[in-house]
């Protein structure tokens, strides 16, 4: 037969064609010419003949003349087994839409991967920029970094972070060279006579250069230039000017009646300037009276801002200079007084920074569990994958396209685990900015939580760097192999072999963490169980509280506040319902207390450096009852203690403790500064005042009729707790005097809770992470094992062929699991006693080390265990021995 | 010829269903009882340019125990062409009947 081909491509040599094109014609006009010779051949020409009249008709120079300009310029459909350089990019689509098909056909596996990735990714997140934000910028005004907090120090009574006198203050801010400004803050509160309800605010008198000095500006007006020294301004808070003026566009310029005092609305403040922390709603200038420079009364709150360029130690040098001089010049009140200066945020965030350790570890171990989780699943995948990929590779396909496939694959269980890591993250920062407000107010920067960038980004990349190599390990493995020997060899493969190694090691690793973590998680919740039983010195069930205030010339004279008190108890408890009602200073856990000075107990006179402030609170005969403090020894008040009658007070266990420690202390006299001496003639039980888990202050209680107080909480004890009856006790307030306000209606309860809610918040999210652990735990545990009994199909059916029973199968399969459990939980046992040491001081009422809690989260941890091993050994047990032998 | 008929005769035989290279050229002469002819050297680099003006589009069609050929099939922008072909045909006939009584039919 004639080779017409060859003709065509001798005659196409004359043209540049590409290969692929020039490949098609010949192939084409080749046939053409076939067939035309078979044709003739069928006409009855003989061979020659039909040779010679088909090659006649190809009229060659013809037909390339009008070829010419007809290269085709687009491309074909890609055909098996050729690859043109140019479908790189086509190819990687390619990839991922069979990846996608690959996810879809293991769906179970994929989803376990993507919620692995999402939980690990989303937990962080929030974790972290809750942290970044907190304890690192909690505040949105421009100086943060800059700003220090200065205290006076005390070291001998062990001060360090005591308020200023404005004595001091001012000697420090006119002889200081360190620093731009320094400012003073004293917080306060403002009766707000506007409406037909009086009410009363919290506020904060501010050194004029306050704003400044932050960097901060007003949303709407201004804030206080230097000559509003000596003027009635105030600037006011979104909040209240949302809320108390309709967010009145005109407010600037307006005047308010505040303290019965008329001030004139200069600025308000953007939405979350909240500064000093706390729920403060207006600024007013600090007034400073020239001649009034007492050292004796520690009142004012300072801030400064140091000149570019100066050190934490240079300022702090500075003004102990000055200190120093005034400890020599005012002995009696100085002596003994330093300097302290601090970072702003370092010391406003320092509550947050004693969990930050613990919380950084914990979300650390999260991720860790997560990573080693997908490592596991994706690397016990590419070994039941391996063979595939060796027929690929058999098939022709390059290395770098297998690689590329798994990559893809990695890529898209990545991409799917961070979306969902993302929407977790913005759920979870969200429900934690929606906290109970009376909880988060008081932690500077909480409403302004939003998702971290760098945290998102950080977590991201590890866990899809993790995705990706664990998708690429074993490929790069796999890859590598001797086609021939894979393919022969029937028995464990060599990317089995490495890989349940290394499977092995990341169940045993993630076993370990979650003993950690699941630790750390019940030391914390046994903990927080403690403090829910625990006795605060109150008994809050149906104790309702209230605050009123007596301002005003009207109550300048003690008797007058005196009169009020005893007209208002006496017709609150004439209420149907209420058992108990009394009148005090401040209440425990109320946020606010004060403090005296004891000048000296007995024969004991404290020198005047030497004088520690107690708790004082002023309390009527029925406030004992009312809030639930026991009386342990002595008597309580009575309506005998009047104005006229010697000084009396009560004493807690505390104080008997520290200032006369083994001795009866009823029946000794108390003084405090410049006061009377009080004799002692009950002792009471401890109350908790600030926070739940800190030890018991020393307190000392003086009567009402003594001491009678402007600003006071009503407290209720009733049988039942309604609106009705608030509506009813601030109708009695109304009856004795209409103009008295009364505010932050409270239950006694809700005070607790707001103090329990932060206790309860870590236990919570760390009670979660545990979860989270051993649910991957789990999950890793079940893989491995369940991967192992498919790998040892073979055997298992051998086994039951050769008589074992289901019995001998199932302590086979279990104590594969088994075994990596307890190695880890070792490992993880010891972490957890070297870890649960951070958390000591955190804890309330159980040691760091609870044995009932390891041997609990031990046993937690070895059942699941158990049901992870178990369901992969039932599959193993039902195994019909035929078929499992057949199994290749 | 007129300009452009060859053309038209193709768009035609490929109208109603795809048809290969050598078929085109068989049917053009049985039909035209060999008065017209295509060979190789003529045919195909018409079908390519067809082809590139997208008139037509050949495809390589495999059947079992048969080589692979290509198949040319008419596309919408073909049956366009292939219409208006037809009209101008149809108006020159008209044209030439009533001058020289030419009755094509």
């Amino acid at each position: 037969m004639h080779d017409w081909k060859n003709e065509i491509r001798q005659a196409l040599l004359q043209l540049s064609l590409q290969p692929l094109r020039e490949a098609e014609i010949v192939e084409e006009l080749g046939q053409h010419l076939e067939d035309r010779y078979e044709d003739l051949l069928l006409q009855g020409y003989a061979e020659d003949e039909a040779v010679q009249k088909t090659l006649s008709e190809f009229r060659q120079n013809e037909m390339i003349r009008d070829l010419r300009g007809l290269e085709r310029t687009y491309l074909e459909p890609v055909e098996l087994g050729q690859e043109p350089r140019s479908s790189q990019t086509a190819g990687l689509w390619q990839d991922l839409r069979y990846a996608f098909r690959v996810l879809l056909s293991q769906f179970g596996v994929s989803l376990i991967v993507i919620i692995t990735m999402g939980l690990g990714i989303g937990v962080n997140t929030v974790i972290f920029s809750t942290v970044a934000l907190l304890a690192f910028r909690p505040f949105d005004f421009p100086n943060q970094d800059r700003l220090v907090s200065v205290y006076e120090r005390q070291r001998d009574t062990g001060l360090t972070r005591g308020s200023v006198a404005p004595g001091n203050f001012a000697d420090w801010r006119e002889q200081n060279q360190t620093f731009e400004d320094l400012i003073a803050i004293k917080s306060g509160y403002f009766d707000l006579a506007e409406a037909s309800q009086p009410e009363r605010l919290p506020g904060h008198f501010v050194s004029t250069g306050f704003f400044n000095t932050l960097g901060t500006r007003a949303a709407l007006g201004r804030t206080f230039s230097a000559e509003d020294n000596q003027s009635q301004v105030v600037v006011l808070s979104d909040g209240l000017w949302r809320t108390r003026f309709g967010a009145d566009p005109q407010i600037v310029g307006r005047t308010l009646k505040l303290n019965e005092d008329t001030y004139t609305v200069v600025g308000v403040m953007p939405k979350d300037f909240r500064y000093p922390v706390g729920d403060g709603q207006l600024w007013v200038p600090l007034v400073s009276d020239p001649s009034d420079r007492s050292r004796r009364d520690h009142i004012l709150q300072v801030v400064g801002l140091p000149r570019s360029g100066v050190s934490l130690t240079q300022a702090s040098e500075d003004l102990n200079r000055i200190a120093g001089r005034l400890q020599s010049e005012y002995p009696d009140t100085n002596r003994g007084r330093e300097v302290r200066v601090a970072p702003l945020i370092e010391d406003a965030t320092r509550g947050v920074r004693v969990a930050v350790p613990f919380m950084f570890i914990s979300v650390l171990l999260v991720l860790l569990v997560a990573c080693a989780n997908v490592a596991n699943i994706l690397l016990v995948r590419a070994a039941a994958r391996q063979k595939d990929i060796v027929i690929r590779l058999a098939l022709g396909a390059s290395r770098g396209r297998v690689m590329r496939q798994l990559f893809a694959h990695s890529l898209l269980l990545s991409g799917f685990g961070g979306c969902l890591g993302l929407f977790l993250a913005y759920w979870g920062i969200k429900a934690l900015r929606t906290m109970p407000q009376d909880f988060s107010l008081f932690i500077p920067g909480w409403t302004r939580m939003g998702i971290d960038q760098t945290a998102l980004g950080f977590t991201l990349a590890v866990s899809i760097l993790t995705g990706i190599l664990c998708g690429l390990i074993p490929a790069l493995i796999g890859t590598r192999v001797e086609l021939n020997q894979l393919l022969k060899n029937d028995g464990p493969s060599v990317v089995g072999k490495s890989s349940s190694r290394a499977t092995r090691w990341l169940v045993i690793s993630e076993v370990a963490f979650s003993v950690i973590l699941l630790a750390g998680a019940g030391t914390m919740f046994r903990s927080f169980q403690q403090l829910l039983h625990a006795d605060f010195g109150i008994n809050a069930t149906n104790v309702m509280t209230m605050q009123l205030s007596l301002s005003g010339e009207k109550y300048a004279d003690a008797k007058s506040r005196y009169n009020f008190a005893d007209a208002l108890t006496g017709k609150v408890s004439a209420l149907q319902g209420i058992t108990d009602v009394g009148l005090a200073s401040t209440v425990p856990l109320g946020y606010s207390y004060n403090r005296r000075e004891v000048a000296g107990i007995g024969s004991t006179v404290f020198a005047d450096d030497r004088r520690v402030s107690v708790i004082f609170r002023t309390i009527t005969p029925r406030y004992l009852e009312a809030i639930g403090t026991p009386l342990r020894q002595g008597r309580a008040f009575t309506e005998q203690d009047r104005e006229s009658t010697p000084r009396v007070a009560l004493v807690n266990e505390a104080f008997a403790r520290q200032f006369w420690p083994g001795r009866q202390v009823i029946g000794e006299q108390l003084s405090f500064n410049d006061g009377p001496k009080y004799e002692i003639v009950g002792l009471l039980a401890n109350v908790i005042n600030d926070d739940l888990d800190e030890r018991a202050d020393a307190e000392v209680y003086v009567p009402y009729a003594q001491e009678p107080v402007r600003d006071m909480f009503l407290v209720t004890r009733s049988d039942y707790t309604s609106d009705a009856l608030v509506q009813a006790i601030r109708g009695e307030v109304s009856a004795v005097d209409p103009s008295v306000p009364v505010f932050k209606v409270k239950p006694m309860q809700q005070y607790v809770n707001e103090r329990l809610s932060a206790k309860k918040m870590a236990a919570y999210s760390l009670a979660i992470g545990a979860l989270i652990a051993l649910l991957l735990a789990a999950v890793g545990i079940y893989s491995v094992v369940a991967y192992s009994v498919t790998q040892r199909t073979h055997e298992i059916g051998l086994r039951i062929a050769l008589g074992a029973s289901s019995g001998d199968i199932l302590k086979l399969v279990v104590g594969t699991g088994l075994r990596l459990v307890l190695i880890g939980s070792a490992i993880g046992l010891a972490g957890a006693l070297v870890l649960t040491q951070l958390l000591s001081g955190l804890l309330f009422g159980v040691s760091a080390r609870d044995p009932i809690t390891l041997a609990g989260i031990i046993s937690i941890l070895a059942a699941v265990a158990l049901l992870a091993c178990y369901l992969p050994a039932r599959r193993a047990m039902k195994l019909d021995p035929l078929n499992a032998l057949r199994y290749q | 010829m007129k300009r452009g008929s060859a053309e038209m005769l193709i768009l035609a035989l490929v109208e109603d269903r795809p048809r290969h290279g050598y078929e085109i050229a068989k049917l053009i002469e049985q039909r035209s009882d060999g008065v017209l002819q295509f060979h190789v050297a003529s045919l195909y680099p018409l079908l390519y340019r067809l082809e590139k003006r997208g008139l037509i589009q050949g495809h390589w069609v495999e059947r079992p125990s048969q080589r692979r050929r290509r198949f040319y099939k008419l596309t919408n922008a073909g049956q366009d062409i292939l219409k208006e072909h037809r009209d101008t045909w149809k108006a020159f006939f008209a044209a030439l009947d009533r001058v020289a009584g030419i009755n094509p039919a």
